[in-house]
């Protein structure tokens, strides 16, 4: 079976004009037979590394490598033939075909990997026959529950048996006992030798992960714990859009300028901040990386505050405040 | 008004009552709404219709009558003349001024005077084909749109955009083709009756009906994957 092995791998893309980076320079090592489970918020990350892994989604930089094939270079037939091959998929919001049935739906990617109608049909029983839903396999998605669906898209993952299985928020839209019979399959299928990538906010997931990986942006405690006081150069940055969110900064002398970087190249001035006003404020008090560049406009001596600094000093009126009007 | 000897080849065959036995008699056209043993004045002459017949209005309804010749020249010319003459065999001379014409010649002088109608039939039939294809394109194509998400699921499982347009394809030949045969079944069996002249769908047309289908639905199809090529697979790992 085959390892994966993810290096320097940096994602970049176009969120509303501005270049957004989920994801900067992260390696990434998986054994056959293990569950990895990807955690984080909204908008960590998560979705995007699924979506290079199934190579989806084109890297900025950084290799993707499954054994000996070099998935982030993969093009034409060659990624055709891993995407119905090699890579099974199980969707957030389970995504089935409405017009198909749970069989049906279970044999498309047994048909677009090439098995012909008899085998599909039986490799299709038996997968939904394992998954407890034999009596279910003509019926439209429309006539499942949430649980019987998910049953139906991890099937459908696992039907032309790939090495490598991705699962996006499996237990969104799940009650809790449909949860648990949802993670009892993933480390099932896990069993069997191959990789399983799970990306959840769900922390009820942790006890069935070999490895997790931390998508959030978080400093180590001693970083944390130190509010710098930066004296900046004109032109230096204080801190750089995608960075993850550490500190609160305010203005004591000469001027800051926040930027937001255009995913066409240039940047685009946001605002300038004055002795007294602070910045930056909405990435650490919310978990979030930087949405915009602070680059001193002069000469500049900028004060960094903890969450809890900044609340004592402004109260829940600078949150709010930060709110109508911050930057990153 | 068309008149013929009694016993002459030529006179339609009355669905109610008989052909004329004697002057003063008429088979009448079904369009004209009269009913045998009626009486009616033709040019001021009195005529009892003695049969109806079905099918024989000329030039896209007209209603015509069937008399006796000699009533025919009485009502029309008040002299025996005649403006044609049928004959058994190929006459080997014909008197001066007169004009021999094969059946076939006979039957393209009379579709002259259709030309116009024939035409406008035409011009009406390219249009409800261009229709039939705007409405069949608009419905493989709101399907498409409707289905984003399913194709970046396939996509995202290795649909190639062949594998795409041949579903695309099968969808918009089979609404073609089901929508050709309801068209055929309707023309043969509903609507010909309906019509106030002999209407005739020729074997012929139903072929090109078959094949003018497939080519639209494959045209229709080509609109349906121009959207489904532009769908980004990723969209598949969006939430609903």
């Amino acid at each position: 079976m085959a390892e994966l092995s993810v290096r320097d791998l940096t994602v970049e893309y176009s969120s509303g004009g501005y270049m957004a980076r989920p994801i900067d320079g992260l390696d990434l090592d998986v054994s056959p037979g293990e569950l990895v489970l990807l955690l984080g918020a909204s908008g960590s990350g998560k979705t995007t590394l699924l979506s290079v892994l199934a190579r989806i989604l084109t890297p900025k930089t950084g290799t993707v490598r499954l054994g000996d094939t070099v998935v982030s270079e993969l093009e034409g037939p060659a990624l055709v033939h891993y995407r119905r091959h090699t890579v099974g998929i199980v969707f957030q919001a389970f995504n089935l075909v409405p017009s198909l049935s749970a069989a049906e739906n279970v044999q498309v990617p047994l048909r677009l990997a090439g098995a012909r109608a008899g085998p599909a049909r039986a490799r299709t029983e038996e997968l939904l026959g394992r998954m407890g839903l034999q009596d279910r396999m003509r019926h439209r998605p429309g006539d499942l529950s949430g649980g019987q669906q998910q049953r139906v898209a991890i099937a459908r993952a696992l039907a032309h048996e790939p090495v490598l299985v991705l699962a996006d928020e499996p237990t969104a839209h799940l009650d809790y006992i449909q949860v648990e019979g949802v993670l009892r399959l993933l480390r099932e299928v896990a069993g069997g030798g191959r990789i399983v990538v799970v990306a959840s906010h769900d922390e009820r997931m942790l006890p069935l992960a070999d490895r997790i990986v931390e998508l959030t942006p978080r400093r180590s405690p001693a970083e944390v714990a130190v509010p710098p006081r930066l004296q900046v150069a004109p032109g230096q940055e204080v801190f750089a859009q995608g960075d993850a969110g550490d500190f609160v900064y305010v203005v004591e002398e000469g001027e800051v300028d926040l930027v937001r970087v255009r995913f066409d190249g240039g940047d685009e001035l946001v605002a300038r901040m004055e002795p007294g006003r602070y910045f930056g404020e909405l990435a650490p008090l919310f978990g979030l990386r930087r949405s915009a560049t602070a680059r001193a406009a002069t000469a500049a001596v900028v004060q960094g505050l903890t969450v809890a600094e900044f609340r004592r000093r402004t109260g829940e009126g600078g949150v709010r405040q930060a709110l109508a009007g911050g930057q990153g | 008004m068309i008149g013929l000897p009694v016993d002459a080849r030529g006179w339609p065959l009355p669905g109610e009552g008989r052909r004329p036995a004697q002057a003063g008699e008429t088979v009448a056209d079904a369009a004209l709404a009269l009913d045998v043993g009626d009486e009616v004045s033709v040019g001021g002459q009195r005529l009892q219709v003695v049969g109806v017949a079905s099918g024989i209005s000329y030039y896209f309804g007209a209603p015509t009558f069937f008399v006796p010749l000699a009533d025919a020249q009485a009502i029309a010319f008040a002299e025996p003349l005649a403006m044609s003459v049928a004959t058994e065999g190929v006459p080997q001379s014909v008197p001066p001024g007169f004009q021999v014409l094969s059946p076939e010649q006979v039957e393209a002088d009379l579709a002259r005077i259709l030309e116009g109608g024939t035409q406008t039939i035409g011009v009406l039939n390219g249009l409800l084909l261009l229709m039939a294809a705007g409405i069949i394109a608009s419905i493989v194509y709101l399907s498409a749109l409707e289905r984003g998400r399913d194709f970046a699921v396939l996509k995202a499982t290795g649909a190639s955009n062949r594998a795409l347009f041949a579903g695309l394809a099968a969808q918009a030949v089979i609404l073609s083709l089901v929508a050709a045969v309801a068209g055929a079944v309707l023309a043969r069996f509903a609507l010909t009756p309906l019509i106030p002249f002999g209407a005739d769908v020729t074997t012929s047309s139903f072929l090109t009906l078959g094949v003018t289908a497939l080519a639209v639905g494959l045209l229709a199809s080509l609109a349906g994957l121009r959207r489904a090529i532009a769908v980004d697979p990723a969209q598949a790992f969006r939430a609903a």
